[in-house]
C-alpha cells in the first residue's frame, strides 16, 4: 500500500499536475477501432468514425435522446426547430433554428450550408459510401436564410431515416469549412454539434472540447475523448481499472460474464434495435437452387445457441430486420408452416425428398474477423448434425466483402449496421436491382429477385405508402413473402453493446438505442 | 573504420531497393483492395472508383511503382491512404516509442541477463544455477502478449504502480508508461542473454589462460572480469545484435497489449486496412533498422576483440 501511495506522489510531482487541470472534467471513451478514417461525415464510417462524428455535428432532426424512434413527428429538433412533410410525401420543409453556430468562429449555420451539405453528399464525384441515400433528391429550394425545401423525385415518407439521421452521413456540414479546408476537413472538421475537435493523435485519441456556444446549452463535460483500443484485452483492463469511462463491448462467449463480475457496477448500454445479420444462400448455386435444400438448411438452425452464447447481447430475428426496427417481424407475425423454426427431423426429410438422404457438402469462405466467423461457425456445427458438411476457408476481411460482392460465395455471412426500417434492409439485400452481380448491385447475394420470386413493386409500394398502417402491413408482408423462399436464414441481431461506468460518468438519459445516434451534450462526470 | 563504416553503408542502399521493391509488390499480391477498406461497406462502386481514382490506384503497377520509388528516395512516404494523415509525421511520431521500448528491453536483458550467466557460469549446477535456469526457461515460454496481459493485471490493475494504456507525453510520463512493456520485452531477452552468457563463460573458464592466470594466483573475481568475461562476451554481442531484430519484432505485439502509439500499431493498422503506403513505409523503417543493427553489431564485435579487423 506504502508503494502504490508512493508511486502515486511521485508520478503527480513529476508529471507537474496542476489544480488547473484537475478542475475540468473529462469523460473517456474506448472504442474497437484501430485509428480514425475521418470525421468529415461523407467519410466517416464504423462506430470509431461514428462516434466523434456525432459528437461534433449536428443533423436537421434527430430521434429523440437514446432512442430510435424515426417517425417524423416523434423526432427531436437539432438544427432545424420545426418541420413538415408534404401530404403526397415528395416535399420535406425545415425551418432552421436562428443562431445556430459553427466551432471555431465559422459564423452562423444557414439553409445554403444545409443545400450545399445534400448536394455534396448525392455528388458521386464526392466519393461518399452515402451518396445513394440522398439519390432520391430532385433538387433543393432555400426561399431564405432559414428555410429548407427538399423536393424528391419518388415519393418517401421516410427519406428523413435515410439521409437526414446521424450515422448515415446526415450529418449538416459547414460550406465555408468544408471548401477552405480540403482534405484537412477530414482530422479537423468544423460542426456544430455539442463538442469541437482540438486534437487527433493518430492511432491514440480524438480530443474534443465542449462547444460554448452549442445550440442545446453548453455540456456539463469539459473534455470528451475518444480513445482507439483495439485490443479487447487492453479496453477492458482500461475500463476496468478506471482509466476509461466508457467502452465498446466485445462479443465474444464470457466476456459480459466477466466485466459483470468484476464490475458491478457497470452500466450496460444495449442499444436496439441491434445490426442486421444473415447467412445468405446463393440460389444460383447448386443444391441451393432447390426450395427444399433450402428449407432444410433454415429447419436446422437454431437461433436459441446464438442466445446460450452471447447472452443479452443478442436477440432472435423473425424477418428480415430486427424486431424492434419499424416493419420488424414479431414472432406472432409468423405462419405455422414458417421455414425457421428449428426442426432438425424436418430437414432431413427435406433433403431425403431433395436428393440429398445422405446429406451434402457445400464450400463457403469467411472473413478472419471474429463476428462473422462466430457465426458461420455456430451454423457449420448445426448443419453437420442434419448432414451437410460445409468447408470453410478463412479470407481476410477485404477479400471477403470484395469476393461476396463478386458473386463468389456460396454461403454469406453478412452483418451490418441499417437504418432501423424494415425497408432499408429489404432495398438493400432483397430489391433485384441490388443483387451482387448487377451494375446496380448492393448486398443481394442470394439473387431473390431474379431467383424465387420478386418483391420489387410491393417493395416499392411500401416505400411510397403515406398511410401508417397501410405501410406496416405491405413491410411484413413483404418480408413474409421473401422469407418463405429462403433466400437467407436471419441470424440473431447483436445489440450495440457499450457499457459505462456508473462510478465515473452518467450519460444523462436511458440509452435503448445504438451509439453514435445520440451525442454525450448532456453526459456529466463524477470523477 | 570510417572507410568500413561507408563501405557497409554504400552495400545497404541495394539491399533497401530491393526491400522496397518487394514489399510493394508483395502489398499489391495481397488480397483485397484498400477502397473498400477504406469506404466501407456501403461504398457504392462509383464511390469506390472515385476513391481508386483519387489514390491512383487505378494506375498501371509500374506507374505506380515509380512514384513510390522517388517518393522513397526522398525521404517522401506519401500519406496514409486511408485517412490521409502524412506518414512521415506519423513516423516521427510512432518511431521513438519503438525505439525507445526496443533500446529499454535491450537495457534490461543486458543488465539482467549478463550478470546472471556469469553468475550462474561460476555457480555452475548448483541451486542458484538451476533456479536461473527455470527463469530461463520461463523467459523463453511465456508468449509476450500473456506475460503483457499478466504484468498489466498485477502492476496496473491490482496495484495500481503502473499506468494501464498509451506511451506517455512528458518524459517522466514516458518512462512511467515504460516499464512494463520493456519488462515484457526485456524478460525474453534477459532469458536470452543470460543463456548466452552462461554457455560463453564455461567455455571460457575452461581456457588455458584462465587457468594460468588463476594458476598465478590472480583474484578470481579479476579472472572473471577481466579474462573470462571480456572473451565471453563477443559471442554474447553478435547473439545479441541477432537477438535485437527479433525483439524489434517483438514491439508490434507489446506495443498492442499496452496501447503504445508505436510503429507496431502503425504497421498493423495499415495491414488491416489494405493502407498501401503505410505498410510500406513501417517495412522499409523495419528493413533500415535491420541492416543499421547488424552494421552496429559488427563494429561492436570489433571494439570488444581487438583480433577481429574490420575489412
Amino acid at each position: 500500500m506504502a508503494m502504490k501511495h508512493l508511486t502515486r506522489i511521485l508520478c503527480a510531482a513529476l508529471l507537474g499536475a496542476s489544480t488547473a487541470a484537475s478542475a475540468q472534467t473529462t469523460i473517456r471513451v474506448g472504442v474497437s477501432q484501430r485509428d480514425l478514417g475521418a470525421m468529415d461525415p461523407a467519410f466517416g464510417i464504423g462506430n470509431g468514425d461514428e462516434f466523434p462524428i456525432r459528437q461534433v455535428f449536428s443533423t436537421l432532426v434527430s430521434p429523440r435522446d437514446g432512442t430510435s424512434d424515426l417517425k417524423l413527428d416523434q423526432l427531436q429538433g437539432e438544427i432545424a426547430e420545426r418541420w413538415e412533410m408534404s401530404p403526397d410525401a415528395r416535399t420535406f420543409t425545415f425551418w432552421l433554428r436562428k443562431g445556430v453556430q459553427w466551432h471555431r468562429g465559422y459564423g452562423e449555420v444557414t439553409s445554403e450550408d444545409v443545400a450545399f451539405t445534400l448536394a455534396r453528399m448525392k455528388d458521386p464525384a464526392t466519393g461518399t459510401a452515402y451518396s445513394s441515400n440522398f439519390r432520391q433528391i430532385d433538387h433543393v429550394d432555400t426561399p431564405d436564410r432559414y428555410t429548407v425545401v427538399i423536393h424528391l423525385n419518388t415519393p418517401n415518407p421516410f427519406f428523413h431515416a435515410f439521409a437526414l439521421m446521424p450515422r448515415f452521413g446526415g450529418y449538416i456540414q459547414c460550406k465555408k469549412a468544408v471548401l477552405e479546408l480540403g482534405d484537412k476537413y477530414r482530422h479537423n472538421p468544423v460542426g456544430s454539434g455539442p463538442f469541437a475537435v482540438t486534437g487527433y493523435e493518430p492511432k491514440q485519441k480524438v480530443v474534443t472540447r465542449a462547444h460554448e456556444g452549442y445550440w442545446g446549452g453548453k455540456p456539463k463535460v469539459d473534455v470528451l475523448e475518444v480513445l482507439f483500443l483495439p485490443e479487447t484485452a487492453a479496453r477492458t483492463l482500461g475500463f476496468v481499472k478506471g482509466d476509461v469511462d466508457m467502452i465498446e463491448g466485445a462479443t465474444v462467449p464470457g466476456w459480459l460474464a466477466s466485466l459483470r463480475k468484476q464490475m458491478p457496477h457497470v452500466v450496460e448500454d444495449f442499444g436496439r434495435p441491434g445490426s442486421v445479420w444473415a447467412l445468405h444462400l446463393n440460389m444460383t448455386r447448386k443444391p441451393l437452387d432447390d426450395l427444399r435444400v433450402r428449407k432444410a438448411i433454415a429447419h436446422g438452425i437454431d437461433q436459441r445457441i446464438w442466445q446460450a452464447a452471447f447472452g443479452d447481447f443478442v436477440e432472435p430475428m423473425y424477418g428480415v430486420a430486427p424486431q424492434k426496427a419499424y416493419g420488424g417481424v414479431v414472432k406472432e407475425d409468423l405462419p405455422a408452416d414458417w421455414p425457421f423454426h428449428f426442426n432438425p427431423e424436418l430437414s432431413k426429410k427435406l433433403l431425403a425428398e431433395a436428393g440429398f438422404p445422405n446429406g451434402f457438402s457445400i464450400d463457403a469462405f469467411i472473413t478472419e474477423r471474429e463476428e462473422y466467423k462466430t457465426h458461420l461457425l455456430i451454423v457449420q456445427e448445426q448443419l453437420r448434425k442434419i448432414g451437410i458438411q460445409v468447408n470453410i476457408r478463412v479470407v481476410d476481411h477485404t477479400s471477403y466483402h470484395a469476393d461476396i460482392r463478386k458473386d463468389l460465395n456460396s454461403l454469406t455471412v453478412y452483418g451490418s449496421g441499417q437504418p432501423p426500417l424494415a425497408q432499408a434492409v429489404l432495398n438493400a439485400f432483397y430489391n433485384s436491382a441490388a443483387i451482387v452481380s448487377k451494375p446496380t448491385r448492393n448486398m443481394n447475394f442470394s439473387h431473390y429477385g431474379d431467383i424465387a420470386g420478386n418483391s420489387d413493386a410491393l417493395m416499392d409500394q411500401a416505400n411510397q405508402e403515406t398511410d401508417d398502417a397501410k405501410r406496416l402491413a405491405l413491410l411484413k408482408q413483404v418480408q413474409l413473402n421473401i422469407l418463405s423462399q429462403v433466400p437467407a436464414i436471419p441470424l440473431p441481431s447483436p445489440a450495440s453493446a457499450w457499457f459505462h461506468n456508473g462510478k465515473t460518468m452518467e450519460i444523462g438519459f436511458p440509452v435503448k438505442a445504438y451509439m453514435g445516434t445520440f451525442t454525450l451534450a448532456k453526459a456529466s462526470s463524477k470523477r | 573504420m570510417i572507410a568500413y563504416i561507408a563501405r557497409r553503408l554504400l552495400e545497404v542502399v541495394p539491399t533497401v531497393l530491393l526491400v522496397l521493391t518487394l514489399v510493394f509488390l508483395a502489398l499489391r499480391v495481397l488480397p483485397g483492395d484498400p477502397a473498400v477498406a477504406a469506404l466501407g461497406e456501403f461504398a457504392t462502386p462509383a464511390a469506390i472508383e472515385t476513391f481508386r481514382h483519387k489514390l491512383g490506384l487505378d494506375q498501371p503497377m509500374w506507374r505506380q511503382y515509380l512514384a513510390f520509388l522517388s517518393q522513397a528516395v526522398m525521404g517522401d512516404f506519401g500519406q496514409s491512404m486511408v485517412n490521409g494523415t502524412p506518414i512521415n509525421a506519423l513516423l516521427a511520431r510512432s518511431l521513438p516509442y519503438t525505439m525507445e521500448l526496443a533500446a529499454a528491453a535491450l537495457l534490461f536483458g543486458m543488465v539482467v541477463g549478463v550478470p546472471l550467466g556469469v553468475w550462474t557460469a561460476t555457480k555452475r549446477d548448483g541451486a542458484a544455477d538451476g533456479i536461473a535456469r527455470i527463469f530461463a526457461l520461463l523467459g523463453f515460454s511465456l508468449p509476450d502478449f500473456y506475460l503483457g496481459v499478466l504484468l498489466l493485471l498485477a502492476f496496473s490493475l491490482h496495484l495500481d504502480w503502473f499506468p494501464m494504456l498509451g506511451g506517455g507525453e512528458t518524459f517522466w510520463d514516458r518512462m512511467h508508461h515504460l516499464v512494463l512493456p520493456a519488462i515484457t520485452l526485456g524478460l525474453v531477452m534477459a532469458a536470452f542473454i543470460m543463456r548466452l552468457t552462461r554457455s560463453s563463460m564455461l567455455e571460457v573458464l575452461r581456457r588455458d589462460y584462465v587457468r594460468t592466470a588463476r594458476g598465478k594466483g590472480v583474484a578470481e573475481r579479476w579472472v572473471i572480469f577481466k579474462h573470462a568475461l571480456r572473451n565471453a562476451l563477443i559471442p554474447v554481442t553478435t547473439g545479441m545484435g541477432i537477438y535485437l531484430l527479433t525483439t524489434l519484432s517483438g514491439t508490434i505485439t507489446v506495443e498492442l497489449v499496452f496501447s503504445r502509439p508505436g510503429l507496431g500499431q502503425l504497421l498493423i493498422g495499415g495491414i488491416s486496412a489494405r493502407d498501401y503506403t503505410m505498410v510500406q513505409a513501417g517495412l522499409v523503417v523495419f528493413a533500415f533498422f535491420v541492416v543499421v543493427v547488424n552494421l552496429l553489431t559488427d563494429l561492436l564485435c570489433a571494439a570488444i576483440d581487438p583480433r577481429i579487423t574490420l575489412r
